[in-house]
């Protein structure tokens, strides 16, 4: 069996996708596994060298040059990348993977002869690819700065069936590394933390943590730059392949978002990961249970990466201090355990889990499985307390769906409209407005249904499809959180509960237990 | 058709002039083919076509930085041929000069065979077109395939029929101008899907 799989991204995202390359391999060991990647990304080709057995690149540089530069045949870029794709077809692999999911990649996929296509593709006028809901969740989230329940390569894992090997976990490291290191430079300024704070970090580290070294990782380039702020002593420049050894050998790494946090994440290096301007690390942190992410507590972070900084100064950038940064690389080396998920996100990503594998809702042991795991991950105050918020909200979007569907007109309503004004829609109207004032739907059940009312559609029926398309899928959402709802009630030990606090439990106490909680209040009168 | 005259200047280098103007820095040639050939930069083609021969210097810096490329210079004044070869004997058998007095003769002509067939890089050195400058630039988009008129021959190849493009007949044209139209030609979904691939890249 012959595999390609295409990777037209940035570096950062190339390197997360090893430990799914790894993985894939890993699946189908008989398998040649060849990687379409950027012309401009070479230097990865050690990272991965051991598990890819022909690296194809994309001279992306090259053809837009030919492209855009008036020296060059209208089609001489046409012509090469025809011949790239005659070279693919020629190696006549059996299937390829588009980890890319651009338009760019769904063309060229779309061009190869290639029988079996995963991910997105463009075919018959049409891309192909998102009835797939992990990817479709993928296409809404990674599109715009919306936030996301899954990490990148969680989605990709789920979505293309392929498991995540090499996770940081399975490779602890020794407690004899003595040294931390910084990255601070990254692609985007708006991404940076002060240099200024970084210094007084190291100060105070070296001040704390004697025994350890601290360096500071860069690019060749930057040497000139950053030895305006560290002794050149302190600098480490090196490439990729030398930054992984660096890593491997250290105790920490304190990041912003690059690609070296995403390599350190790879070797199992805890991190201390500084989310800032664009970076988002609900979709793209470290994926690495190591972690500690710090992120600017501002309203307009993550921003829109290909814009400026809306603000008059970075405020994300102030709003995390060095004594934030100290007190996360503190707990990191004394061993404190890291939870970067809050138990609502914990339970959302259950529910969108079951969602987006298409579970059936009489599939007893999915939901097990879930209510296990996530009764497991947590305390059980804890999961109680989230649980009345879940059932609380539950019984909320069930009201909110029904009057959708009953302020809904019916078909033949629209059938009969040319154009539609906001007065056929006034109820409607009213239902989105309160839903979004109400600020409870953060994960976005009811996006769509939200979308439809803001988007231009050619004819009215259509918004009165994508409506009940959106219906469908709230209803189906909400099925599941009942279900697992039931589940969990049913795994946590809630009688054992009461009876174990019932001898500290004050009368009002116990009476207040009786009327909350939901199931069944006799529970209460012991 | 305009005057061609030539004058040895204070090296004894003949540079060609034109009713009067030079067709090549009449101080220092040399040097200046060589600033014009170094700021080329890499070539990405073992042949290129370059639009202009005027004194010839040019082509002389450019053979001399890349002893492999074959070059092909296109130029309407004939009289300025037997200059050329008679001061860069040299180059007799790596540069080839095609002489084209008019458009539509282009079209006719061996090196835009080759230019269709390889899909050459196309240089021009604007210094030398001297009154010729509208007529040397649209050579160049002819060549190059920038140029409604030249659209024809270049998708020819392609198998397509590139018609009822909303451009203005002198407009410099980019591959986003004729995305739609090969949209909605009749070519096959393999080469349009290249092609819309292309259209990411120009974004």
């Amino acid at each position: 069996m012959r595999i390609l799989v295409v990777s037209l991204l940035r570096l950062g995202d190339i390197i997360q996708q090893i430990s799914l390359i790894k993985g894939l391999k890993e699946s189908f060991p008989d398998a040649e596994l060849h990687l379409l990647l950027n012309g401009q990304f070479k230097s990865v080709e050690p990272l991965i060298n051991n598990d890819i057995d022909r690296f194809i690149y994309f001279e992306r540089d090259l053809l837009q040059k030919g492209l855009g530069e008036a020296n060059y045949n209208i089609l001489w870029s046409y012509t090469q990348l025809e011949n790239l794709i005659s070279s693919i077809d020629g190696h006549a692999y059996d299937r390829v993977y588009n980890f890319t999911h651009n338009k760019l990649s769904a063309y060229l996929i779309g061009a190869f002869d290639i029988p079996e296509k995963r991910g997105l593709v463009y075919k018959e006028n049409t891309f192909n690819g998102l009835d797939n809901r992990w990817l479709k969740y993928f296409n809404d989230r990674f599109s715009g700065n919306k936030s996301s329940l899954f990490h990148y390569i969680e989605i990709l894992s789920r979505a293309f069936a392929i498991p995540i090997r090499d996770l940081p976990d399975s490779t602890p490291k020794s407690g004899k590394n003595r040294s931390i290191l910084f990255q601070p430079l990254t692609s985007d300024p708006k991404k940076n933390w002060s240099l200024d704070k970084f210094v007084q970090l190291k100060n105070r580290l070296e001040a704390k943590f004697g025994s350890y070294e601290i360096k500071i990782l860069c690019a060749p380039f930057e040497v000139e730059f950053l030895s305006e702020h560290f002794s050149c002593q302190d600098l480490i420049p090196c490439s990729l392949i030398e930054a992984k050894k660096y890593l491997n050998d250290a105790a920490l790494l304190v990041s912003c978002d690059t690609s070296i946090k995403h390599l350190a994440a790879l070797t199992g290096t805890q991190i201390v990961e500084i989310a800032l301007g664009s970076s988002d690390p609900s979709k793209t942190a470290a994926f690495s249970k190591k972690t500690a992410i710090l992120r600017g507590t501002v309203d307009c972070a993550p921003c829109i990466h290909s814009k400026p900084c809306s603000q008059r100064s970075r405020v994300c950038e102030e709003t995390v201090t060095v004594e934030k940064v100290f007190a996360a690389v503190c707990d990191q080396i004394n061993g404190v355990k890291q939870n970067n998920i809050s138990i609502h996100s914990r339970f959302e990503k259950a529910v969108y889990t079951l969602y987006f594998n298409n579970i059936d809702l009489a599939d007893c042991e999915k939901f097990d499985s879930e209510a296990e795991a996530i009764v497991s991950a947590f305390e059980t105050k804890e999961v109680l307390s989230e649980l009345y918020l879940f059932e609380e909200q539950t019984r909320q979007f069930t009201d909110w769906a029904e009057r959708i569907a009953k302020s809904l007109p019916p078909k033949e309503y629209f059938q009969t409209k040319t154009t539609l004004r906001p007065s056929d829609l006034g109820e409607l109207i009213l239902c989105a407005q309160e839903l979004i004032r109400s600020n409870k739907d953060e994960t976005g059940y009811f996006q769509y249904f939200i979308e439809a009312l803001t988007r231009v559609f050619n004819h009215p029926v259509q918004f009165y499809e994508t409506v009940m398309d959106s219906l469908l899928e709230i209803r189906e959402l909400l099925e599941i959180r009942k279900n697992l709802i039931t589940k969990l009630n049913m795994l946590i030990p809630r009688g054992e509960f009461y009876a174990k606090g019932i001898g500290s439990l004050f009368i009002d106490s116990l009476e207040k237990t009786g009327n909350c909680l939901s199931g069944n209040c006799k529970d209460s009168v012991l | 058709m305009s005057m061609i005259t030539f004058s040895e200047n204070h090296e004894s280098l003949l540079v060609a002039y034109e009713e009067n103007s030079p067709l090549a820095s009449a101080q220092d040639p040399l040097n200046e083919g060589l600033k014009w050939a170094y700021s080329l930069g890499s070539i990405p083609t073992s042949h290129v076509v370059v639009v202009g021969l005027g004194s010839g210097f040019h082509i002389a810096a450019l053979a001399e930085l890349d002893p492999k490329l074959q070059i092909t210079v296109v130029d309407s004044r004939d009289s300025l041929l037997p200059i050329f070869r008679a001061q860069f004997p040299e180059l007799a058998g790596r540069v080839q000069v095609e002489i084209v007095r008019e458009l539509p003769a282009l079209f006719k002509c061996d090196v835009f065979k080759e230019v269709l067939k390889n899909r050459s890089y196309v240089l021009s050195f604007s210094e030398c077109w001297g009154q010729h400058s509208s007529f040397f630039s649209q050579i160049f988009s002819h060549l190059t395939g920038r140029s409604l008129e030249a659209l024809e021959y270049h998708f020819a190849e392609l198998g397509m029929n590139i018609k009822a493009l909303p451009v203005k007949q002198d407009q410099f044209l980019s591959i986003k101008d004729i995305l739609p139209a090969i949209e909605g030609s009749t070519a096959p979904e393999k080469k349009k899907q290249v092609f819309r691939a292309l259209g990411q890249l120009v974004k």
